[in-house]
């Protein structure tokens, strides 16, 4: 079960998150028609062994958007902010 | 030596005391025409297939923990073709008629029991869809029915039809091919039978690296040392992203953990496998007695092969909703796997960008019940360079290509399939 540090509500049990993956950010792709690019910005994502930042929304809670840094094997959580940088008190 | 009544009078005379070891130790050679990194299932049938089919024994497989240890064994072996999409059905059904064989094949008792696999819609809509699946099937050759009501009762007694829950049950697929085939037998007696034909089996042999002379692969290094191959083949489920990264290759893959268990055993009561599709929860009962269940990923990436107790409860209470009895029963054991699962959620089988190197990878938790298909397929792209009809469709160049086979229709969100 993972104890996932909310910056808005404190520390929250998983089942009130909504999972969004690994954090991403898409490159500039207006005007790209090369397929490769897409395909890279798309599809390959990082799927790391060990601390991943990674976005989780709290759907039974503030309905926020945060991001949780999370160990992949030990599930060990480093700490949480606001997309953007903002830092809570997880 | 094969097994057989006889063998084992001939050795019950002995004492039990000359049993020959199912695995050899043998020693490595420094070069191999093919080298095949995971020993788990779909890797040992390749090895299998490429002796058995094509006469091809200069092969070596690698293996990271041991025979038995992976993936192969932490699935609930659970065997069933029933897809929608082509080339899902073909592949799969296509392993159905090898399964049926395999056990006189490979001279070991894969207790292989088509005891029918039960696929529960809990809506008319559902019904109609997998009346839609069911119609497919048959039209590609396969058999499948659509029960309902006093036919459902008959074929699943045990099921809650009483229609007070909050899914109820309308009705079922039912593909009495279906059934089940006890995994870890399955890798050792392709284990077995690839070493006993002249392929070297290596366990806690990972692959630390992989050499590409002139984009082409040259060489597999390991704890025995540089160990050189003609073509090589990456089938590590779990581990894929790591080991494609040593060959330079980024895949389309994340890694998300997947829980089953079992109860105590009791008596013969149920013998379907059973899935309860409002949320997943898949069950059915061992020889020994115990029911095997398993439910949905834990929904995040995770390489850490435990997971969530709420993916436990949810699973559970999605089982009693169809099989109240379940609820009297206690929980014995309890494992995760990691699951490789792609971004429209299908396997990636084929060629790489490296030449000579395969990959067979992003089976999800839904790999199993392809491995001898997968083997075949994949020992006669090795042998004769020609990709088969049947592995096309999972090429893993197909999502720069738009040619994505989603079976589930999720997107690319790996943690949804």
């Amino acid at each position: 079960m993972l104890l996932i540090p909310c910056p808005h509500c404190g520390p929250r049990d998983e089942g009130e998150f909504d999972y969004g993956g690994p954090l991403r950010t898409l490159p500039p792709l207006d005007g790209v028609s090369d397929a490769a690019a897409w395909h890279r910005a798309l599809h390959l994502g990082n799927n790391p062994r060990g601390p991943l930042l990674e976005l989780w929304y709290h759907a039974s809670g503030c309905e926020t958007w945060i991001t949780v840094t999370r160990d992949t094997i030990t599930h060990e959580i480093g700490g949480s902010s606001l997309p953007g940088g903002k830092g809570g008190p997880g | 030596m094969a097994y057989s009544g006889l063998s084992v009078l001939a050795h019950a005379a002995l004492g039990n005391r000359r049993w020959p070891a199912i695995i050899a130790e043998p020693k490595p050679r420094s070069s191999y025409d093919i080298l095949i990194v995971g020993g788990g299932g779909h890797g040992l049938a390749t090895a299998h297939y490429l002796a058995a089919n094509h006469g091809i024994t200069d092969v070596a497989v690698v293996e990271a923990g041991w025979i038995g240890g992976g993936n192969t064994a932490r699935n609930t072996t659970i065997i069933r073709s029933d897809y929608l999409l082509n080339a899902s059905f073909e592949l799969k059904n296509f392993a159905l008629g090898i399964w049926a064989e395999l056990t006189r094949e490979l001279n070991f008792n894969l207790m292989y029991e088509p005891r029918g696999y039960v696929d529960l819609a809990h809506s008319d809509g559902e019904l109609e869809h997998f009346t839609l699946r069911a119609n497919a099937m048959r039209l590609r050759g396969a058999e499948a029915s659509i029960l309902s009501g006093a036919a459902l009762k008959t074929r699943v007694p045990e099921l809650d039809l009483t229609g007070e829950k909050r899914f109820p049950v309308v009705g079922a697929l039912v593909q009495e091919a279906g059934g089940v085939v006890r995994h870890d037998a399955v890798a050792w007696g392709f284990a077995r039978r690839a070493g006993g034909a002249g392929v070297h089996i290596f366990q806690n042999c990972p692959a630390t690296g992989i050499e590409i002379e002139n984009g082409r692969i040259a060489a597999v290094r390991t704890p025995l040392g540089r160990i050189a191959c003609g073509q090589a083949l990456i089938s590590v489920a779990g581990a894929s992203s790591a080991v494609a990264a040593l060959a330079g290759i980024e895949l389309p893959i994340q890694s998300i953990n997947v829980q089953a268990c079992v109860t105590e055993p009791v008596k013969p009561a149920l013998d379907a496998v059973v899935n309860y599709n409002s949320g997943l929860s898949y069950v059915s009962q061992t020889a020994k007695g115990e029911f095997v269940l398993g439910g949905a990923t834990d929904g995040y990436n995770s390489y850490a092969r435990r997971g969530s107790f709420e993916r436990i409860e949810d699973t559970l209470a999605r089982a009693v909703q169809i099989l109240p009895f379940l609820s009297r029963l206690r929980l014995m054991r309890h494992w995760s796997g990691t699951a490789d699962i792609s971004m429209d959620g299908n396997a990636l089988v084929g060629r790489t960008p490296v030449e000579g190197l395969m990959i067979n990878a992003g089976w999800g938790y839904a790999g199993f019940k392809a491995t001898p298909a997968v083997g075949w397929c994949m020992a006669e792209l090795l042998a004769t360079g020609r990709l088969p009809d049947l592995l096309v469709p999972f090429a893993l160049d197909r999502f720069e290509t738009g040619a994505e086979q989603p079976d589930a229709g999720l997107g690319p969100y790996p943690w949804l399939h």
